[in-house]
């Protein structure tokens, strides 16, 4: 009995959250976009009968056509069925890279807000220092002499994003630990694991939220920047490496261009919109200027 | 008065600090990675294209068969003394290898922030005063765009539109290659050819720029103090520029220090697309001759380019709002 009105209280406020996100068109279209990237990664082999790897089926650089929706590219390769496997890379990347930094920022965040102290103080300065160095140019030694491997462009990408989740969860724990609900929970003796882990860390999981889907857009960005300048897997396909490979051939095959580009801006704008939208949904008091 | 300037020397010195020790971060990192990437540290040190007995020379001159505390010595010793090691590919030092293509690189950064500050601020203001008008959504979808996609794809499409259709401007390098053009001429002609890559790289920036100006103008023209200057009967024009853009321009002056670096990045694609003869497209020359003596060198010019702006952004900020001098 008390579950079921449990989950009545979860369906509840789900169907507010939605009501309060679908106000923004813009977000759902941007959550329209996703879950259809989502699902072509997974379906890629569906959807195409091709192998993105596999050269010389088709005449190379043929335009646009029935036969090859996007053309085909330098090796005669269809540039439908990179664009489609080319998903898969950039969507794996970008959540894994968002996903470590958000557990190690909250973690990290939540613990040096609430003790407070030196530790605090050092983690600070770290982050400081890692807002002001260039990322891209420190992502692209780590993965010139780590080695081009797509675990190597994770970990160094995760280790370029932790800071920038913990340093907003550090300031919102700081005005947390001030709240009475916190005093209340110490007053009563709960442990201070009790304390971060039930009571404030449920409450930082918004921002966390909010945060992790704008740092997926990031982290395709920079994923492709770095396949643009060979710093990828070289076994993989995916956008960046294709739009470093229509570099060559910009006068003579414009499609090579357009339609990896359209799928990482794509990508990046829908992510930016829904991270936008739920920013606006779980603050819905905020008036939208 | 006199404490007053003293609150900001000594702001001023503590920032001074606090960009020393980004830089000396940012030499750490390069030793560390150095020391954790696979194979020996001289062979990194080398670059990979070299022989072994230069490997064993570099072995020699930085101490690297000595303990790991004296290396660290020797490495920060040798760095502060301009010393970032050697280019094997280009047979020269690292320090004049970045040199000769510092300016080039200058002269797109510093037309990129004026050209995106000023044109970012203008639409911003322009689209706050006729909030949700169609100009007003044409530009915020634009900045939206702006913010989305990559510099990378941004200037493959601006090439191919501007320079290799329409033929408005040249499509690579920084000089004509068949006229030698001398005085203003030469001048123009440089200009002539930037004017494309300077034109990508503010885009990034335009976006955010004009983003962040339009939602603190909005922010501005509603509060208190606004409401009580136009009471009083001031007209709009002194409302606009004396009071409401004077406090939104504040958060603008920050984010063109803490978004430097970003554009920075975006540098080392456009350049390399463009065939820029500057640091960026070092960086990209080098990836692909594992040149990393040359990656670690620009990685520390470039930390040292971005604290210098971020101290710049940060000086021009405490004149304007003298209440930062006293955090």
């Amino acid at each position: 009995m008390a579950l079921r009105s449990k989950f009545k209280t979860i369906g509840k406020s789900l169907k507010d959250f939605w009501w309060n996100y679908s106000r923004n068109k813009a977000a759902v279209l941007g959550l329209a976009v996703v879950i259809m990237l989502v699902l072509v990664a997974i379906a890629a082999p569906l959807i195409t009968p091709y192998s993105p790897l596999s050269v010389g089926i088709f005449q190379r650089l043929q335009a646009p056509s029935i036969v090859n929706i996007m053309g085909t590219d330098d090796l005669g390769r269809d540039m439908l069925c990179r664009v489609v496997y080319g998903s898969r890379i950039s969507l794996a990347i970008g959540l894994s890279v968002a996903l470590a930094s958000a557990c190690a920022g909250l973690v990290v965040g939540a613990l040096s807000g609430y003790f407070g102290g030196r530790i605090d103080d050092l983690i600070m300065r770290i982050t400081d220092v890692f807002q002001t160095i260039p990322r891209f140019f420190l992502a692209i030694l780590l993965v010139a002499l780590w080695g081009r491997s797509t675990v190597v462009v994770i970990f160094a990408l995760s280790v370029l994003s932790w800071p920038v989740t913990a340093r907003i969860v550090r300031a919102q724990t700081l005005s947390l630990r001030e709240m009475e609900f916190v005093t209340a929970a110490r007053s009563i003796g709960e442990s201070n694991s009790h304390i971060i882990f039930r009571e404030i860390v449920p409450n930082l999981l918004s921002l966390v939220i909010v945060n992790t889907t704008l740092m997926i857009a990031s982290a395709i960005v920079i994923e492709a920047g770095l396949s643009f300048l060979g710093l990828g897997d070289p076994s993989v396909t995916s956008w960046g490496r294709m739009l470093s490979e229509a570099q060559g051939f910009l006068r003579d095959a414009w499609w090579m261009v357009v339609f990896p580009g359209v799928a990482i801006s794509a990508a990046v704008l829908s992510f930016n919109l829904v991270g936008d939208g739920l920013n606006d949904a779980f603050n819905p008091k905020v008036e939208k200027i | 008065m006199s404490k007053d300037t003293g609150g900001l020397r000594s702001y001023i010195l503590r920032r001074i600090l606090y960009g020393a020790l980004v830089i000396f971060a940012v030499v750490i990192f390069n030793f560390l990675l150095i020391h954790s990437a696979p194979g020996s540290p001289a062979y990194i040190m080398a670059g990979e294209i070299s022989t072994p007995e230069y490997v064993a020379q570099i072995e020699r001159e930085w101490g690297l068969d000595q303990p790991i505390y004296t290396q660290l010595g020797v490495y920060i010793f040798q760095v502060f003394q301009g010393n970032f090691g050697h280019s094997y590919v280009y047979g020269a030092s690292v320090m004049s290898v970045i040199m000769e293509r510092v300016n080039a690189t200058l002269l797109l950064m510093i037309s990129v922030i004026i050209l995106a500050a000023l044109a970012g601020t203008i639409l911003g203001v322009i689209a706050s005063l006729k909030v949700h008008s169609v100009l007003d959504n044409v530009l915020s979808v634009g900045a939206l765009m702006g913010r989305a996609v990559p510099s990378f794809w941004s200037a493959q499409i601006v090439l191919l539109v501007f320079a290799v259709y329409l033929g408005w401007f040249p499509a690579q390098g920084m000089f004509s290659v068949r006229v030698q053009y001398t005085g203003l001429a030469y001048y123009l002609d440089i200009l002539y050819h930037a004017f494309l890559p300077i034109a990508n790289l503010s885009l990034v920036y335009l976006a955010i720029i004009f983003r962040l100006t339009r939602a603190s103008m909005l922010e501005h023209l509603n509060e208190d103090y606004i409401v009580t200057a136009r009471a009083k009967g001031l007209g709009e024009r002194a409302v606009l520029f004396k009071h409401t853009l004077r406090n939104a321009v504040l958060p603008i002056i920050s984010v063109v220090g803490s978004e430097f670096s970003l554009v920075l990045g975006g540098a080392v694609v456009t350049e390399t697309i463009f065939g820029w003869p500057g640091i960026g497209r070092l960086v990209a020359t080098s990836i692909y001759a594992r040149d990393y003596p040359v990656l670690m060198g620009v990685f520390i010019i470039v930390a040292v380019m971005v604290v210098v702006v971020n101290l710049v952004t940060d000086i021009i900020y405490a004149f304007i709002d003298p209440r930062i001098r006293y955090k």
